[in-house]
């Protein structure tokens, strides 16, 4: 033989030689280990004795073509299973990939080169049953995460009908009182219950909890607040800015505009008149909320701040909650312009959605801020 | 018949003699049924496969082979890496349809049977036009049709010998082409061989 055995011997892959009627002539080192069965023993006699699987009509056309079109072959694990089993069946079970060429020397001979590819075959056996599993987990996050925007929808739907229960009963006990300034506090509680109504109505709308488009929000407790109050003559002119807000910010602004809104059609002869509501964004992380009337205007030496008018000290607590600022002044060419600058918590961390991030403002009697 | 028309047909009956003998082959080996087709053969310049070859970003998958002799050149089977995919998954059984690219064990089955298809073309055609060529062994590429082409430093091919080969097995119905990559020295004794195999 040319090919130097001791070249063959020393190579790390298990190599063999065999010729057209595939008796083997060499085989290295490395292939007695991998199979068990020393040189000595099978050189000079046919593979298919050793290996059965040898005997396929397939796989020996394959080896014909080796000899008669000196092509070579490759047989992978994955089609034959292990075509080279070590004969000790304790000793762990290779995956080879084997690649067979043409080699004259000088008589015509096939060289079979066994790769050991046991240890990618298992990594990659590995990363699949890993990927499998992550796949498993993603669909069960998945369906989880359905489940609880179900659940929030579901939750806000139902907080929002029981609201507005809560408000019928108390227009129905208003019904029945017939002193104005009682009835006056009656409608005013009916309006800041709507007022978390209408955000709960939102949410669920959106089905998105964690934040609010507050133009969407504050349209929903105009409508609400125009139709509680009766108000069918009152023209209102919305222009409202796209903005997102964290949850419990949009509802701080939605009760402050349900006081303002109320107080204009208290004082701000808004009744038969006209209500402009706008909602703008001033600068990043900055809006405003301002609301007009074509009323009076406001009364000589008016302080907010020292307003004993329950809705007026409550918009003073949102403006707080907002941390912004509630003024008032007079609106061209007549009437009052109320102003709230707020913060849009866009800085900061989001709040989690929560069915309980709608929780009703702090005490009014409790000290501001 | 001109001389262009009588080499090509000659050139299909090659191939349709090496696609029926991979088809055997395969048929003997596997578990499923496989049906083999080459309904279109043609030959293009290097540059104009760059085109036929571009899929617009998707990957693809190539079993590739070197030969030399009387003609030198590359063999390729190529396909898109999704379509080698699932051809590969079918064939043995298993289900990894979701993954993007080939891993180890599945590239090394596709190039299992890409060397089955490569050496029954390329057998039918050394063995019929008298041909004695050497040749590498099999190895799998994946990329873009331009990283595929610049591997194999396929620009120094002047001709390709284009077969588009049809893989049905069970439902499925995998396309791929064949390209045999021929300098212009090879493209010229190819063709002289194919007159001399019109001829008998």
């Amino acid at each position: 033989m040319n090919l130097s055995p001791t070249v063959l011997d020393r190579i790390p892959a298990g190599i063999f030689l065999a010729d057209g009627g595939l008796v083997v002539r060499y085989w290295n080192p490395c292939m007695e280990d991998w199979t068990g069965i020393p040189a000595p023993e099978i050189r000079g006699r046919p593979l298919d004795s050793f290996f059965p699987a040898f005997r396929d009509p397939g796989l020996r056309i394959r080896i014909r073509q080796v000899f008669e079109q000196q092509t070579p072959v490759v047989l992978t694990y994955r089609l034959h299973g292990n075509l080279f089993p070590n004969r000790d069946p304790t000793r762990l079970e290779r995956v080879f990939h084997t690649t067979i060429a043409y080699l004259e020397d000088p008589d015509p001979l096939a060289i079979f080169n066994l790769e050991d590819r046991t240890e990618v075959s298992t990594r990659i056996r590995e990363a699949r049953e890993e990927l499998d599993r992550r796949r498993e987990a993603e669909t069960r996050l998945r369906a989880a995460l359905q489940d609880k925007e179900l659940l929030f929808q579901e939750i806000h739907h139902r907080v929002k009908n029981n609201l507005n229960t809560v408000a019928s009963l108390i227009r129905l006990q208003m019904d029945t009182v017939r002193d104005e300034e009682a009835r006056s506090q009656f409608q005013d509680l009916e309006s800041r219950i709507e007022s978390f109504s209408a955000l709960h109505e939102t949410l669920y709308r959106s089905q998105v909890y964690d934040r609010v488009d507050a133009a969407e929000y504050l349209s929903t407790v105009t409508a609400q607040l125009r139709s509680s109050l009766g108000l069918r003559e009152t023209h209102v002119a919305l222009t409202l800015d796209s903005l997102e807000l964290p949850t419990k910010r949009a509802l701080h602004l939605g009760l402050a505009l349900a006081e303002l809104f109320t107080n204009a059609v208290k004082y701000g002869d808004a009744r038969e008149g006209t209500l402009s509501i706008a909602l703008e964004r001033i600068s990043p992380g900055r809006a405003r909320l301002s609301l007009e009337d074509r009323g009076p205007g406001l009364p000589e030496n008016f302080d907010a701040a020292r307003s004993e008018s329950l809705g007026l000290r409550l918009a003073g607590i949102m403006a707080d909650q907002l941390e912004g600022t509630l003024s008032f002044r007079a609106a061209v060419p007549r009437g009052t312009r109320a102003e709230l600058e707020f913060d849009t918590g866009e800085s900061k961390p989001s709040i989690p959605a929560s069915p309980g991030n709608s929780s009703p403002p702090e005490d009014p009697r409790s000290p501001r801020g | 018949m001109n001389p262009r028309d009588r080499r090509m047909d000659a050139l299909v009956e090659l191939v349709t003699l090496g696609i029926g003998q991979a088809a055997e082959v395969l048929n003997l080996m596997l578990d499923s049924h496989i049906d083999l087709a080459a309904p279109e053969i043609r030959i293009l310049s290097a540059e104009a496969l760059r085109d036929t070859l571009d899929t617009g970003g998707d990957r693809l998958s190539a079993v590739t082979m070197r030969y030399r002799g009387e003609i030198e050149g590359v063999s390729e089977l190529v396909f898109r890496s999704a379509e080698a995919g699932r051809l590969v998954d079918c064939i043995t059984g298993e289900e990894h349809c979701r993954e993007e690219g080939l891993d180890a064990l599945r590239a090394g089955t596709l190039c299992e049977v890409g060397n089955i298809v490569i050496n029954a073309i390329m057998g039918a055609v050394s063995n019929e036009l008298h041909f004695h060529l050497t040749y590498s062994v099999p190895s799998y590429l994946e990329g873009e049709a331009g990283v595929l082409m610049a591997e194999t430093r396929l620009e120094e091919a002047q001709a390709v010998l284009l077969v588009k080969t049809i893989f049905r097995v069970q439902t499925l119905r995998i396309e791929g082409e064949i390209a045999v990559f021929l300098s212009m020295d090879s493209l010229q004794r190819l063709q002289a061989a194919l007159d001399g195999y019109g001829s008998v």
